[in-house]
């Protein structure tokens, strides 16, 4: 009985391990090289013309290049680029649980989403 | 350790149901693309999506979904529900299915010519509808798994597979399926395959066939482990070309129009014989190798087969139960079909367990154009198809029917009922009938002499094994046509194996020769009414035990009319009848054409020996001008004239001057002798020989067969007659 429990403990983990190692994102790149992940739990499309809907985003049918299945969201479509000068003026990071971190002492940020708040608006950071 | 592999593929199971899946929706049709298998999707000027190289106009998705299916690559799944159809198909063989849905009809038509990821695709049928069908087409070998399939299409078909590959039918462990097509079509079948069909699986197949057979191959068709069932077809219940094998399984087919089974050759190929490993095989024939068969082919198929095959039908295992009830079929009357359990060029029976009950109008156990073999199994028929009259010639029921027949092993066992019918009838020839007449004044029809005769019949091997063959015929004369257990126009060679004969009727004899009969060894016994042993030419006991008892005519009778006419070599023969004068122990017209030319034994009982009086009431019983000297003999011998009364349950004993037992003998009636021939191992001319009975049955002889006791020191306590050898 002990040998069948451990057994199954190892195939939950196992399980686990590869439940993690599936795709819960697709990814959509439009022809100008901008990204759009969607997580994929019930997850429905419908096309309507010349109009991809996905989940509440639309896209034009002639404006896509490709999708693809993606263990990350790698969304890049409206994201601006957060510059060193915008970093500079920042005032407050969160992180994504709502904590407020602090930057080290040469400016740098574990890997890891932030959201950034700057006296020109509130950006989202992603640390690779 | 069970439990563990349970586990094990409970969790792989569910590490499948885990997977994302792109579902994209044509129609009724749904393509499913794992997530882990789809790389890039490319969309190309908004108006298509490829996909893992299958390409949609973007214009024509219904639907498009991710969710967390099982997708098993390789794939195709249909399932009919009333009057819809819904097709699932495995993404990495989207860009080979073309599938199209109309109502519950479903099309497919298949593009790949090679394995895809080393496999080839499965379409798994299941659900049910009363006006549906899948029809299919490709270049490539593929599976059809019927898991639970219940379909009727009114109008055609219900599979139709155009493929000419191999198609694997696989019906699925614990299933219950069901095919019925409509009447009146132009379908080949209610399940048609143009390719290579091997049937198989665990699973319950039921057939039917409303317009021609149930189960058509354009190309072979093998069996394995499925249970097969067809309740009816108009045509045949299976027919195919090439070959047909049946390896295990349980197949049922009942009610057909015309044959159980039918095998053709395909005429756009080459013919060949049975080929290592069936490769590339077109012989045309029929293999069952295991498995249970039943074929039930009712009256009104007239010239109905259960089993026929254009080239060898072999029966090498399993349990055959096969009944013929069809009539004749006379629509050509130059050459009538009768009913027959197993037709072929060649028919051989090398194992299993064959049962043939035959009721059709002169309908045949087995028939082969060319040979009938036996090697092993068991084959009984019992058959009591009545005779009938076509084109002013009787045609009878017959057990085997061949122009050669060799039973080399195996038990055989037939019981035939009917009159004019004969349990083995083999040869051919060219017959011509003179002078005489069958009027009540003529002698036994005159002379009819058989030329040009082919064929043989071979019972036993060189060896001295052979088969037991044990025959029954009940039946009687029709329109002069006589019922027996064996008629050979051909020479009849018996090796060996073991008889035991029975006629019941006047004309009814045990084993019939027009040409000739050499029996070398084996053991043998015919109780008949008529003759025992028959032959318009000579009759040779070279070997073996052969015991003749007649009660209505001779037991054994040579009409060659010449010395050798009955020749003892070195095997036994005891030969009497019960019927008392004009029939004889050895019939050949005159004793001087009796030849001894071995160490045997033969003892005969009966009338005088008549000349070729005939048997009209009329007719004369000769003997009178009989000679009573053998020439040549190889041993000593007598001819007893001197009544003998021999009693039933009495162990007669021949022994010589010192009181040697030669042989005891016994009789199954009482039997008035007025010629006896004496001739035993051991017999010298000029020595006195006695034959003495006692009531007590020798219990030490080293063989006995059916009266006849050898080896034994039998002695009888009361005298019957004594004789000087010549």
């Amino acid at each position: 009985m002990k040998k069948i429990v451990l057994i199954f403990m190892i195939l939950i983990g196992t399980l686990t391990m590869l439940a993690e190692d599936t795709y819960p994102y697709l990814t959509f790149v439009t022809t100008d090289g901008a990204k759009a992940s969607f997580n994929v739990s019930k997850l429905s499309f419908s096309i309507d013309g010349t109009t991809l809907k996905v989940g509440d985003r639309q896209f034009t049918l002639s404006n896509l290049s490709k999708m693809y299945f993606s263990t990350e969201d790698e969304t890049t479509s409206g994201i601006e680029e957060v510059t060193k000068a915008v970093l500079d003026e920042t005032t407050e990071i969160y992180d994504l649980k709502g904590r407020k971190v602090a930057r080290g002492d040469k400016g740098e940020l574990p890997k890891g989403v932030y959201i950034v708040k700057t006296k020109k608006g509130t950006h989202k950071l992603m640390v690779r | 350790m069970k439990k563990v592999g349970t586990l094990l593929t409970a969790f792989w199971l569910t590490i499948a149901a885990m997977g994302q899946t792109l579902n994209v929706q044509v129609g009724s049709v749904t393509y499913q693309f794992p997530a882990e298998q789809t790389g890039e999707m490319i969309y190309t000027n908004g108006t298509e999506l490829t996909v893992m190289g299958r390409t949609f106009t973007l214009a024509d998705i219904d639907a498009m979904t991710v969710g967390e299916n099982e997708v098993k690559d390789n794939t195709v799944s249909v399932n009919y529900d009333g009057e819809t159809a819904t097709i699932l198909v495995a993404g990495n063989v989207a860009q080979y299915v073309e599938a199209t849905v109309s109502g519950a009809h479903v099309s497919i038509e298949q593009t790949n010519t090679d394995a895809i990821d080393g496999d080839e695709i499965t379409y798994s049928l299941s659900g049910a509808s009363s006006n549906g069908s899948l029809t299919l087409g490709g270049s490539y070998k593929c599976t059809v798994q019927l898991a639970g399939l219940t379909l009727t299409n009114p109008n055609g078909a219900v599979i139709e597979i155009n493929n000419k590959k191999r198609i694997q039918l696989s019906v699925k462990k614990d299933t219950e399926n069901s095919l019925s097509d409509g009447a009146n079509g132009s379908q080949k079948a209610c399940l048609y395959s143009k390719g290579q069909l091997q049937m198989q699986g665990n699973g319950l197949l039921t057939v039917t066939g409303n317009t021609t057979h149930a189960i058509k191959g354009g190309d072979y068709i093998t069996m394995k482990n499925l249970t097969l069932v067809i309740p009816s077809a108009v045509d045949d219940g299976i027919n195919c070309n090439k070959y047909f094998q049946m390896n295990s399984g349980n197949v049922s087919i009942m009610s057909v129009g015309d044959d159980g089974i039918q095998v053709d050759l395909e005429s756009d190929d080459d013919t060949t014989a049975e080929t290592d490993g069936h490769k590339n095989e077109n012989s045309g024939n029929l293999y069952v190798e295991d498995g249970t068969l039943t074929i039930t082919i009712p009256a009104a198929a007239a010239g109905g087969k259960c089993l026929k095959a254009t080239g060898l039908a072999r029966i090498s295992g399993g349990d055959l139960s096969l009944t013929v009830s069809g009539r004749v079929d006379t629509s050509d009357s130059s050459d009538p079909s009768y009913a027959m359990a197993i037709k072929g060029t060649n028919v051989t029976i090398a194992g299993g367990n064959t049962t043939i009950k035959v009721t059709g109008a002169a309908g045949r156990g087995l028939s082969a154009d060319d040979t009938i073999t036996t090697d092993g199994g068991t084959l009984v028929i019992t058959n009591s198809g009545a005779p009938t009259t076509i084109s002013s010639d009787v045609k009878s029921a017959k057990g085997l029917n061949a122009l050669n027949i060799a039973l080399n092993a195996g038990d055989i066992t037939i019981n035939m009922s009917s009159n004019a019918s004969k349990a083995i009838s083999c040869g051919d020839g060219t017959k011509t009938t003179s002078g005489g007449g069958g009027g009540p004044w003529g002698g036994m029809g005159g002379s009819t002499k058989w030329t040009n005769v082919k064929g043989s019949f071979t019972m036993g091997l060189s060896d001295g094994t052979g088969p037991k063959l044990t025959i029954s015929q009940t039946g009687s004369t029709y329109n002069s046509s006589s019922a027996k257990a064996i008629k050979a126009i051909c020479a009849v060679t018996i090796y060996g194996g073991e008889t035991d004969i029975y006629t019941k009727s006047s004309g009814g004899e045990g084993l019939e020769s027009k040409t000739s009969i050499d029996i070398r060894g084996g053991h043998h016994y015919f109780k008949c009414y008529d003759d025992c042993i028959n032959s318009a030419g000579k009759i040779f006991f070279n070997g073996g035990i052969t015991v003749c008892y007649s009660n209505g005519n001779d037991a054994v009778d040579s009409n060659a009319g010449t010395t050798g006419a009955i020749t003892i070599g070195n095997g036994i023969a005891f030969a009497y009848t019960s019927k008392g004068s004009p029939e004889e122990g050895f019939d050949c017209d005159n004793n001087s054409y009796i030849q001894i030319t071995g160490t045997g034994i033969g003892i005969s009982a009966g009338g005088n020996q008549g000349g070729g009086g005939g048997g009209g009431p009329w007719g004369g019983g000769g003997g009178s001008s009989s000679g009573s000297t053998i020439s040549n003999a190889k041993q000593g011998y007598a001819f007893v004239t001197s009544s003998i009364s021999y009693q039933a349950k009495r162990y007669y004993t021949l022994a010589d001057a010192s009181g040697n037992n030669l042989v005891t003998y016994s009789f199954v009636a009482a039997c008035s002798s007025n010629l006896a021939l004496f001739t035993a191992t051991g017999m010298v001319k000029n020595e006195k020989y006695t034959i003495k009975y006692s009531t007590e049955e020798p219990t030490d002889a080293t063989t006995v067969w059916h009266g006849l006791y050898l080896g034994s020191t039998h002695q009888g306590t009361t005298n019957v007659t004594s004789f000087t050898a010549k």
